[in-house]
């Protein structure tokens, strides 16, 4: 059992993880996003949607690259933190958080965007700042929005596939999460084991689809 | 309300200390050729039984494991389908000491219930074998031999459109026990295993067809775990695993 549960531990353990760090990147990069116009930016915008239309393989074969301890990248996070990035957690973790950027930014940015302007002006002109514009006045209408992110994220991480094997291989307590198990027992031929953890993730994502719609719906009536 | 937070500690703690305790507990990772998990995980246990240590296979194409431990990956031991990826590993300066051949492979065919025939040339020029599973020759040691021996019979145009690509032998296996194919090349120790399912296994053999030497290397690795893929290496070299390499159909070399 316990061998079981471990690969849907680690899902679960990358997923939180990836959610955590993308809600602030995702805040952060709306607030810039939304807030300020620069030169430049509708390429910032391009760059973080692209993982949308980009193949799993191609992401995986440049992290791979980039982050093999032989390469430069790979060799200052283990020379600074000791830590391997590939095939271990860092690695997924990364890989994770490139490949669902979209997943968390868009919906926060549209639901920017989607907010009357009025709303943003009428701040101004009673003398807040940008900072406490955007953290107290937006931010609080697009709770719905930011729900719908942080769910997507946490569920789309959990159905990586092709960066996980990529980038991470298949290392038992390290690398081989939910979707990756499903290969694995697949490969050692043990069908019925498969058929379980395939199992789950489909009751899991037919939950968080539900989980979405109702949220979707209770959030709109705040 | 106090005491609810040390208790909710000591818990913590304990499962932190628990977490570290499974982290310390000696194991080595070993990266395997498809074609040997089934002897390979018979092999795991007895060294389990034996040792207080323990073995994760990491199954794979021989192709694809080798590109991994390239890239870095934390294997202990790699034991491939062929020498030829194994010079590759060397190459790399990957490896920790030489490698050893711990047992010889062949190449089988397998044939789906129902569709008749003894003679493996024949069987694939038949009008029922609609899809032909193999291991994809850029990968896997077997699906080279076998496409080699395709080309040899002159099978190659024939069957060129009915060939579904498998990674791996594992995958050709799976398509076997899924039965999605008519006929498969797939390796002797499915043939021996207990999970070889329905259908007829017929040997491929020809003169000029070497068998398969399946090579192990110990790899350079930053761990403590040196000492246990040394202990795990003698174990694979000795009579216990001998036998059981026997049993899955594999040839052994020659005792020096």
């Amino acid at each position: 059992m316990e061998q079981f549960m471990a690969p849907l531990w680690l899902s679960l353990k990358l997923a939180v993880f990836t959610t955590l760090i993308l809600a602030l990147v995702g805040v952060v990069s709306g607030y810039v996003l939304h807030m300020f116009s620069f030169r430049g930016k509708s390429l910032i915008r391009a760059i973080v949607a692209l993982p949308l239309v980009l193949p799993p393989t191609v992401l995986g074969y440049y992290l791979l690259v980039a982050m093999q301890p032989d390469s430069f990248a790979g060799g200052v996070f283990e020379t600074l933190f000791g830590v391997r990035m590939v095939f271990s957690f860092y690695g997924i973790l990364l890989g994770s958080i490139v490949f669902s950027l979209p997943f968390m930014v868009s919906p926060i940015l549209s639901g920017l965007d989607a907010l009357p302007k009025s709303l943003r002006e009428a701040s101004f002109t009673l003398g807040k700042t940008r900072l406490q514009t955007f953290f107290k006045v937006l931010v609080p209408n697009i709770k719905s929005s930011l729900f719908a992110a942080f769910i997507m994220t946490f569920a789309h991480t959990i159905g990586e596939f092709g960066v996980v094997l990529m980038i991470g291989g298949n290392i038992p307590g390290q690398t081989r999460v939910a979707s990756i198990a499903i290969f694995h027992e697949m490969e050692a031929m043990n069908y019925d084991v498969a058929n379980q953890y395939a199992m789950v993730l489909l009751v899991f994502s037919l939950v968080i689809i539900f989980l979405v719609q109702w949220l979707q719906k209770r959030i709109a009536l705040w | 309300m106090v005491n609810r937070y040390i208790a909710t500690r000591i818990h913590i703690t304990i499962f932190l200390m628990l977490l570290c305790c499974s982290v310390m507990a000696q194991s080595i990772k070993v990266a395997v050729a498809s074609n040997l998990l089934l002897p390979m995980q018979a092999i795991e246990k007895k060294f389990e039984g034996r040792y207080p240590y323990e073995v994760e296979l990491i199954p794979g194409a021989s192709g694809t494991l080798t590109s991994q431990i390239i890239n870095g990956a934390p294997y202990e031991i790699f034991v491939s389908a062929d020498d030829k990826y194994i010079d590759e590993v060397i190459n790399k300066d990957k490896a920790h000491g030489g490698p050893q051949i711990i047992c010889f492979g062949t190449v089988y065919l397998w044939v789906k219930s129902g569709i008749a025939g003894d003679d493996p040339e024949i069987i694939l020029k038949q009008e029922k074998v609609k899809s032909i599973g193999l291991a994809h020759p850029d990968l896997a040691p077997y699906g080279k031999l076998s496409r080699d021996w395709l080309e040899v019979k002159q099978l190659g145009v024939l069957v060129h459109d009915k060939i579904v690509y498998g990674t791996s032998i594992g995958q050709v296996n799976q398509y076997i026990a899924a039965g999605s194919v008519d006929a498969a090349f797939t390796s002797n120790s499915l043939k021996f295993s207990q999970k070889k399912g329905e259908g007829k296994f017929i040997k491929i053999e020809e003169i000029w067809m070497d068998p398969i030497p399946q090579t192990m290397l110990i790899l350079k690795t930053d761990g403590p775990g040196l000492f246990v893929a040394t202990l795990f290496k003698d174990f694979l070299l000795g009579k216990e695993s001998r036998r059981v390499f026997q049993d899955f159909g594999y040839e052994l070399p020659v005792a020096e």
